[in-house]
């Protein structure tokens, strides 16, 4: 077993420096007893600039050390902030272990492609830690939103469907979604959403919307959806109110992205408040273009 | 001793002959055919069909045009659209519930004043909790009684509430129970340039059949055949006037019949014949209210168009007939066929109410009364007849 220094004895009492001192002083006492006395002078001086190159260069050292602990100490800085947080830690661990030992890999052509992935995977990562998430070409985005509208303490949920085609969230997903906003709304969530009719969904003159989306509008007008329309058209001066948004109490806004036949092209969900500022200052401007539902079908009268 | 003078319409009105005539076949009828499919088919589809020996056996049915020529009659009473949904049931607290549901599903902010029945209250408060929303509670009753808010003052009021408090809901009752005829005219006009709510409930159960329908948009109608319009057996009844809210409320229902929260037999039935539809067996429902309260409106309610104005100008003559007892009424248009009185001595005032009212009764007098030797009565829709005032008079005089 090596046997440890004990912590805090004096260096006085070391062998070094006992053994270097008692050297010196008796190399300086026969310098002392046989030499002349400018030898003497040049010896002493000699040793008091050994003994001060030794000193500059120790501080030297010494500084360099000190900014190497530095560096190690802000390289731990980032487990450290993580360490409470097990998942991401975890996570942390598995990623910088996996990089560990790509390190090893020799082969240039796989190091170049790791290189565009982990560059691509970074950049990811980067926009998570921003509060936005990004999911391209799938459906998988609602499982997120409907845990989203489903979190305690969330009272209300602001939608904005801009509808280009009568197959505006018609498919299984989309029925699914609606499903959720209708159970959700029984216990207790209050959903309020304005639709972005494109004309012929709603032919300008007409009270109300075309009969090949009606059933969609009132389904959700009758479990309690409260519901505003406008016209696309009649936002051809505000370019940015067009498009599809969701506004989740305070936690985040979600912005979706459709092709020409309603399918998802990219939902990209933010959490920042400044986006959540952002989103909320869209809708109320747009709530200033749409017609509540409601006193569209009064206006319709009997028949309608 | 009997009732010789009948001024309460705060649980029951007096009966309605023809609401009596009604009852008295219909029971004959059930005595002898139950629950048949008979019977059955006149509730759905009246007695225009039966052959002339049952006309002849049972002549107070024989105006009975089932249950969708109700529904009208309701409605023109009400002064409601004629494609408004009506919703028929034997207790009014299940409706209150159902339109309470309704107008929390859609506001944030509902805006009540202490107007409105301590039971609606109760429900009102109930579903406001389920849902998680606010309601902003305007005390207004004082200051009507007391301070002599006049009705410009009480809409103005209530729409700067309205207002100010962000309120997107509103729950007012028509003819409060204590008679106070709430201004809806003018807080229609004073609503006019706000955002307009996203759902309006009025309680006209004492109201219907009593003043006549005021001008404000409503997304629902509570009232009853019982009370003004003398029934004589009970029926409460929610309309649905508004085309943007009957989708709603009929969504509603149908929750909580599924969920078992629609627990009135009559209700149930009157879906059930509504849309056809079977459901589950339930309690037995008591239909004789729903004929009762088309006689009763077929043989002239009162308080429509003509007659509520001698329902003032009667609590008028009893407001200022000396007679020890204090009348408590608001200012001129906020007035109605209810006339509250207070009575001056103190020892009067310590009686409990249920005693009060039995003293009153025992001289033949039927009223309601209330805490503090406050006592309502309903005025007759004619003018008084000889004596009637006098009679009543020194019965007030007599009870001090």
């Amino acid at each position: 077993m090596d046997e440890k220094p004990r912590a805090g004895r004096s260096a006085l009492l070391s062998f070094k420096f006992g053994g270097t001192a008692l050297a010196g002083s008796l190399a300086m006492a026969l310098v002392a007893a046989f030499a002349p006395q400018p030898v003497q002078i040049a010896a002493l001086g000699s040793c008091v600039s050994v003994l001060a190159g030794l000193f500059v260069s120790y501080l030297e050292q010494e500084d360099r050390r000190e900014r190497r602990r530095a560096e190690l100490l802000e390289r731990l800085r980032v487990p450290v902030a993580l360490a409470p947080d097990h998942e991401l830690f975890d996570q942390y661990c598995v990623i910088a272990e996996a990089l560990a030992e790509l390190a090893r890999q020799g082969d240039p052509v796989l190091r170049e492609v790791a290189l565009l992935k982990l560059a691509s995977l970074s950049g990811e990562v980067r926009s998570l830690a921003r509060g936005t998430v990004v999911f391209s070409a799938t459906e998988a985005w609602r499982c997120v939103y409907e845990r989203l509208l489903e979190q305690p303490g969330l009272g209300e949920y602001q939608s904005v469907a801009w509808v280009k085609t009568r197959d505006y969230w018609q498919d299984r997903p989309g029925r699914q979604s609606m499903r959720v906003n209708y159970d959700l709304v029984r216990r207790g969530l209050r959903i309020e959403r304005v639709l972005i009719l494109k004309d012929d969904l709603w032919p300008a003159g007409a009270v109300l919307p075309s009969p090949t989306i009606r059933p969609w509008v009132d389904e959700q007008n009758d479990r309690g959806i409260w519901l505003s329309l406008v016209r696309e058209s009649e936002l051809a001066h505000e370019p940015d109110l067009v498009a599809d948004f969701g506004l989740y109490g305070d936690r985040a806004t979600g912005i979706q992205e459709l092709d020409d036949q309603s399918r998802t092209q990219r939902f990209v969900l933010q959490f920042d408040p400044r986006d959540l500022k952002l989103a909320r200052d869209r809708w109320e401007r747009l709530s200033l273009y749409a017609t509540p539902y409601a006193d569209l079908l009064d206006r319709a009268g009997p028949g309608r | 001793m009997a009732t010789a003078l009948y001024l309460d319409t705060a649980r029951l009105g007096r009966m309605h002959p023809s609401a009596l005539a009604v009852a008295r076949d219909f029971d004959r009828l059930c005595s002898s055919e139950g629950g048949s499919p008979l019977v059955e088919r006149l509730i759905r589809a009246g007695s225009a069909d039966w052959p002339a020996s049952l006309r002849r056996r049972y002549p107070g049915l024989a105006g009975w045009g089932g249950l969708d020529a109700l529904k009208s009659s309701l409605r023109a009473v009400a002064g409601v659209p004629d494609d408004a949904d009506v919703h028929l049931a034997g207790r009014s607290g299940v409706l209150m519930r159902l339109v309470a549901r309704a107008m929390f599903r859609r506001c944030r902010r509902a805006l009540l004043t202490d107007l409105e029945w301590p039971a609606h209250l109760a429900v009102l408060e109930s579903e406001r909790r389920r849902a998680g929303r606010a309601a902003i509670f305007l005390p207004v009753r004082d200051r009507i009684f007391w301070d002599g808010m006049d009705s410009g003052e009480l809409a103005a009021t209530v729409a700067d509430e309205y207002r100010t408090r962000g309120c997107d809901g509103l729950f007012l009752t028509a003819v409060s129970h204590d008679g106070v005829r709430f201004p809806l005219g003018d807080l229609a006009k004073a609503l006019a340039f706000l955002p307009s709510p996203r759902f309006v409930a009025i309680d006209a159960a004492q109201a219907l059949g009593h003043a006549p329908a005021a001008d404000f948009p409503c997304d629902a109608l509570l009232a009853g055949g019982h009370k003004w319009l003398r029934s004589g057996r009970p029926l409460a009844m929610a309309f649905a006037p508004r085309g943007g809210s009957r989708g709603l409320i009929r969504a509603i229902a149908g929750e909580m019949e599924s969920d078992g929260e629609l627990d009135d037999p009559l209700l149930g039935m009157s879906r059930q014949l509504g849309d056809g539809t079977p459901r589950p067996y339930g309690a037995t429902a008591e239909p004789s209210g729903l004929l009762c309260t088309a006689a009763a409106i077929t043989g002239g309610p009162p308080g429509q168009d003509g007659s509520f104005p001698t329902l003032i100008e009667n609590a008028s003559a009893l407001a200022s007939a000396t007679t020890g007892w204090r009348p408590v009424v608001p200012t001129s248009a906020l007035r109605s066929g209810i006339l509250l009185l207070q009575a001056t001595r103190e020892r009067i005032r310590d009686i409990p109410p249920h005693r009060l009212r039995c003293s009153f009764q025992r001289r033949g007098l039927a009223l309601t009364a209330y805490d503090g030797g406050v006592i309502r009565l309903s005025m007759p829709p004619r003018p008084w007849r000889d004596g009637d005032l006098d009679l009543v008079r020194s019965l007030l005089r007599r009870v001090q």
